[in-house]
């Protein structure tokens, strides 16, 4: 396949926090736009088309607002297109992205994921407005549950989680919670929500946004990270067979993406990953559904401290979902984390050395999947 | 001192009507007849409950041809207590527990079904319930939901399902 090397040449992210009621939805686009738009070293006018996207429109509210954004993103004259993909859509919409400048159509792209959480009830939203909306935690928890049944894991293994996720968010200025002295047993008293999940193992509701500027080979800067792989897969919400534990969607993904980046071995090969964990027990579900751990063994990583910060596979040391969550960014906050990585400008929370990175964002009933690599070096 | 102003919450009344879909619309009324259906896929052999007017598997359409009876009566695959988050509109007070449940006859779970009559604690995967019916018919179910007939589920007294029964079935 004939395509254009793609790079990551400018990360921006807003500072995320409950409500950001200093700024306009627009003015938080902006906030990270014109952050990654410094990074790379250009000015709007140099960008050729932008790629946005949110999670559902019922979250905030406001219908379509992509329509009212492209003129703070200054897109007149300019095409901008919005993905929609639920939870995973931070995720799909750098890949979209990607594969406007891999396809040779665009040059210079810029990309946005967003939510602003506090203009708008998300559990609302999901229940359409009536009562008895469980949310998305309330969906999820029989699946946490047939994890832990199924897998056999000791019950602190979703607090051990929580309690490393928030302490990595501790170095990572632009996280939204910031919770001192964490510990599995604070984590243990907190009361349960969508039981067998507790308040402090759930995510944050938050106001952010997360952009990047990607381009061709020849718009590259010095110190870019290369997309070595993309995929996008999405499978039905139910049927009989459906396996939301280890979902055949997220597997197929992350088999898709490895190959494109020559990756066999992603435990050994890969030096920073950043998943999509909005409740803690997702950690040992997704190192299994990745192929970082064989089926089963998720969970013995996160016992071991392999996934901590200086741990063999550091996974979410920006924090993760569970420390800040603006829905429609938290995927590109994945994708995003990981090419600061391996540019080596993640500050406080930077992996030493890190050299290929991994994103994944889920999203929707646990159906839709998008994940990229990264690298330090050119395809 | 007061507080400053930071949000006003605007609530917007919203009447609209839901066209039923002829599938949805048959599945409805042998609920309030009191038989739960499903579709049996042709091809596959699968049973869908409720009915999706196709199988996703095999690609073919599926109608009243189709149709199966299952029983009232399932197994627990997977189940979460809820403590219900209070916004606006929101009803439910009291912890609930909610479950996917495997009817006899189904081969995949109908999901976020409330289960009653028996303490949250004692609840657990591979139980067996029955339904109890006489639910509000004027409920909006829109015609997919079973809450129009069925109440809730309850123990049933039979023995539990081993888990080999249930663990593949936790949709």
């Amino acid at each position: 396949m004939s395509s254009e090397r793609v790079a990551v040449v400018g990360c921006g992210q807003t500072h995320h926090r409950k409500v950001r009621d200093d700024l306009s939805m627009a003015g938080l686009l902006r906030e990270a736009a014109e952050r990654a738009l410094a990074d790379a070293q250009m000015d709007w006018k140099d960008v050729d088309a932008v790629v946005i996207g949110k999670a559902p429109d019922p979250f905030e509210g406001i219908m379509m607002p992509e329509i009212y954004l492209a003129d703070a993103l200054g897109c007149a004259g300019k095409p901008i297109m919005r993905v929609h993909t639920a939870g995973s859509v931070g995720g799909s919409t750098a890949v979209v992205a990607t594969h406007l400048v891999s396809s040779g159509v665009r040059e210079r792209v810029l990309t946005i994921g967003f939510e602003k959480q506090s203009e708008g009830d998300t559990t609302w939203g999901l229940g359409g407005g009536r009562s008895g909306s469980v949310g998305a935690g309330g969906y999820f928890a029989p699946h946490m549950r047939a994890y832990i049944d199924r897998s056999g894991a000791p019950d602190y293994i979703g607090p051990a989680v929580a309690v490393k996720d928030r302490r990595n968010a501790l170095k990572n200025p632009y996280a939204h919670l910031k919770l001192e002295n964490l510990t599995i047993e604070t984590v243990m008293e907190s009361p349960y929500v969508w039981e067998p999940v507790r308040r402090l193992e759930s995510c944050p509701t938050s106001d952010g946004a997360a952009a990047m500027v990607l381009t061709n080979e020849k718009g590259a800067t010095e110190g870019a990270a290369w997309v070595h792989g993309t995929a996008i897969r999405s499978e039905l919400g139910q049927f009989p067979g459906r396996d939301p534990v280890n979902p055949r969607g997220g597997r197929d993904c992350a088999a898709d993406v490895y190959s494109q980046a020559g990756i066999t071995d992603p435990f050994n090969e890969v030096d920073v990953a950043e998943i999509y964990v909005p409740f803690s027990w997702y950690e040992p579900m997704w190192l299994e559904n990745l192929g970082f751990a064989a089926e089963g063994d998720g969970w013995k990583l996160v016992e071991k401290g392999v996934t901590d910060i200086t741990g063999e596979l550091p996974i979410n040391v920006s924090g993760g979902v569970l420390s800040s969550n603006p829905i429609g960014a938290s995927g590109m906050l994945r994708f995003l984390e990981v090419a600061l990585q391996v540019r080596g400008l993640a500050g406080e929370h930077q992996i030493d050395g890190a050299r290929t990175g991994v994103g994944h964002a889920y999203g929707g009933a646990s159906q839709f999947f998008a994940m990229w690599v990264v690298r330090n070096e050119k395809p | 001192m007061s507080e400053p102003v930071r949000f006003v919450s605007q609530k917007v009344d919203l009447d609209y009507k839901v066209v039923t879909s002829p599938v949805a619309r048959r599945f409805d009324e042998q609920m309030r007849a009191g038989r739960i259906t499903g579709h049996k896929c042709p091809e596959c052999g699968l049973v869908y409950v409720p009915p999706k007017g196709f199988c996703p598997i095999d690609c073919v359409i599926t109608d009243e041809s189709n149709e199966v009876e299952v029983r009232d009566a399932g197994t627990l695959t997977s189940f979460t207590v809820i403590t219900p988050i209070q916004y606006q509109g929101q009803e439910e007070k009291e912890e609930y527990v909610l479950a996917n449940i495997l009817l006899d006859g189904a081969s995949g779970t109908i999901g976020q079904q409330r289960v009653e009559g028996i303490p949250h604690s004692e609840v657990r995967m591979g139980m067996r319930v029955k339904a109890v019916w006489g639910g509000d018919p004027n409920e909006g179910s829109r015609g997919w939901g079973l809450t129009g007939a069925i109440k809730h589920w309850e123990p049933s007294g039979e023995p539990d399902e081993p888990k080999e029964k249930y663990q593949e079935h936790v949709l």
